[in-house]
């Protein structure tokens, strides 16, 4: 914990997700990447926490979290699977806000665990 | 005032327990230590659920479900970062905390910042950030009593200053008396009626609404795109809204602070699921008017809102009955409260330990110091909310942000760098405090360079970021701080 490094590509990702927010109020087309920013630059500091193999297992993780959101704004964008009007909440706060609560807890209290260095 | 006395006995009843909690821990109050940091030997679930009620302000009551009467489902990416803001507050900051040395030293942020990067200049930049911030934090929660309670009062002028004042006197005298420690014990007492208010609010409203189905039939009515989802508002503001209240919560101080007072800060292991699910009760709120009230309009069954913010005020007067619209009146000013004695407390604390300790010269009677720096601040703010109306919106609309900027680099990234130059740090927090303001000028100003939707402290937060990762490769020290 003393010095603060990414592993591998992490700060170069780091570097140009923030540079991408950084744009984005200037240039219209960098709407959707600053929308993928902004959920990058979290999960990046997530990993810069969690060091070693666990952070191995969390980057796993994050990789699915993403194709998982990747395919909630693609249903969400779209009419839905039933005619049920209520479809788009469901997905809204079922998807993207209670699953990465309980996810992100669930694994926050399985790996996050930290030893004093004292 | 006359013809809704359940309401306003609930509201009286709250402020009447508020205070009496509030001078019982304050008879508890005998040092430093307890003035600051509660004692510093807080449970989990207390320090949770403390944090809870800190981090959700006036504004989720007030200005949250009008935001979503302006820009539709857009608003909501401004509320579904608290999905994964608990375990990133989690890993970044408790994490780190609880491997070192300096948080169980340390009765503030900038005192542990300044102990961290071994700099005395980093601990006042810090004091002064926290300071300015939480000034115009608390002026905009007085402003935001001020804007409930007016049609409760009789409308006018008069009836927002009555109000700032009343708000403002309950807060002040438990902060004043009993510092942190009344204001943890008040926190707990909020944070109840504010999940209690989620609830029975969310309920209500898929009452009048027909269940979920029937408020989304209504509201698909509407001739706005108010289902899409993104609104009417371009992806530019919903990445704003996802970044600087998902990333930007990390440099909350009032937040931050709440590390320090945990008993064993080891054990946090259900921190995230605690804040999480506290907080997505009270987030009932937003939710349960954001969609009651358009879906009533849409229906025909409520007039059209003069006023986007007054969705709050038309769902306790016309939708409510007066015993829940009491409940939810007593949670409005819970979220307010909370969140000022804790700016109170943290800023006098800049202003009275952090400030002269900086300067070589610490305050002697600091406990006594620091109950005047609370009252004066209190006062100060009263003023402010009293005389620049709409100067203290804008600053309002800042502070998050230039909290954001001016502390997301050093704690997200610092605390787990110990091999950088004390300038570095120093210099990131006044660069923060400048481009938090300095955005929020000029995006309000008529040579505005942005986009249109764009939100300022984003911007701000994401240029802080970044200069410091830039900062600290030229910044970098040899030896390890203390």
């Amino acid at each position: 914990m003393q010095d603060f490094r990414f592993p591998g590509v992490g700060e170069g990702v780091l570097l140009l997700s923030l540079l991408l927010l950084v744009l984005a109020p200037f240039f219209e087309g960098l709407g959707l990447p600053s929308v993928l920013a902004a959920v990058t630059v979290p999960c990046l500091l997530v990993l810069r926490a969690q060091r070693r193999a666990k952070g191995s297992l969390l980057g796993g993780l994050m990789v699915l979290w993403l194709l998982l959101v990747g395919s909630l704004v693609s249903l969400w964008s779209s009419k839905g699977p039933s005619d049920d009007p209520g479809w788009r909440l469901v997905i809204l706060f079922g998807g993207f806000y209670f699953l990465p609560l309980v996810l992100s807890s669930v694994l926050f209290a399985l790996l996050g665990r930290e030893r004093p260095e004292r | 005032m006359d013809d809704r006395p359940v309401l306003w006995g609930a509201a009286i009843a709250y402020g009447v327990v508020v205070l009496v909690v509030g001078l019982v821990a304050a008879l508890r109050t005998r040092n430093v230590r307890d003035y600051w940091i509660a004692g510093g030997r807080l449970s989990l679930p207390i320090m949770a659920l403390a944090t809870m009620a800190a981090s959700f302000s006036g504004f989720l009551f007030v200005g949250g479900p009008g935001l979503t009467q302006r820009l539709g489902m857009a608003s909501f990416f401004l509320v579904l970062p608290a999905g994964f803001t608990a375990a990133l507050l989690g890993w970044v900051i408790a994490r780190p905390l609880a491997a070192s040395l300096e948080g169980g030293r340390s009765l503030t942020l900038p005192e542990l910042l300044g102990r961290h990067f071994g700099s005395d200049a980093t601990r006042a930049a810090a004091a002064f950030a926290v300071a300015a911030g939480s000034l115009a934090y608390l002026a905009a929660q007085l402003l935001a009593v001020g804007t409930l309670l007016r049609p409760f009062l009789g409308g006018g002028e008069g009836a927002t200053r009555l109000a700032i004042l009343a708000g403002a006197l309950v807060v002040v005298v438990y902060a004043v008396v009993g510092g942190m420690k009344a204001g943890i014990w008040t926190d707990v007492v909020q944070g109840g009626v504010m999940m209690v208010a989620g609830v029975l609010v969310f309920g209500r409203a898929l009452a009048v609404g027909g269940g979920l189905g029937g408020l989304v039939e209504a509201l698909e009515t509407m001739p706005e795109t108010f289902l899409d989802p993104l609104g009417g508002a371009p992806l530019v503001t919903a990445s704003g809204f996802l970044f600087l209240f998902g990333v930007g919560v990390l440099g909350q101080p009032h937040l931050v602070h709440k590390f320090l007072m945990l008993r064993d800060p080891s054990r946090v292991r259900w921190f995230p699921a605690l804040l999480g699910g506290s907080q997505a009760l009270v987030l009932l709120v937003w939710v349960g008017i954001a969609l009651a009230v358009p879906a009533l309009v849409a229906r025909g069954e409520l007039q059209p809102l003069e006023a986007p913010d007054l969705a709050t005020a038309t769902f306790l007067l016309e939708i409510g009955p007066d015993a829940l619209a009491g409940v939810v009146l007593a949670a409005v000013l819970a979220a307010v409260m909370s969140t000022a004695d804790s700016l109170l407390n943290v800023a006098a604390a800049a202003l009275v330990r952090d400030l002269p300790a900086a300067w070589g010269r610490p305050v002697v009677r600091e406990l006594a110091a620091g109950r005047a720096a609370t009252l004066l601040l209190g006062v100060g703010a009263a003023l402010l909310a009293l005389r620049w109306g709409d100067l203290v919106a804008l600053l309002g609309a800042f502070a998050f942000g230039l909290f954001a900027a001016a502390l997301t680099p050093v704690l997200s990234f610092g605390l787990a760098d110990r091999r950088v130059a004390g300038w570095v740090p120093t210099v990131s927090i006044l660069g923060g405090v400048i481009l938090g303001l300095g955005a929020e000028v000029v995006s309000r100003s008529t040579w505005n360079p942005f986009l249109p939707g764009v939100v300022p402290g984003a911007f701000a937060l994401a240029v802080s970021m970044l200069a410091y990762l830039v900062l600290r490769r030229f910044g970098r020290s040899d030896t390890v701080a203390s």
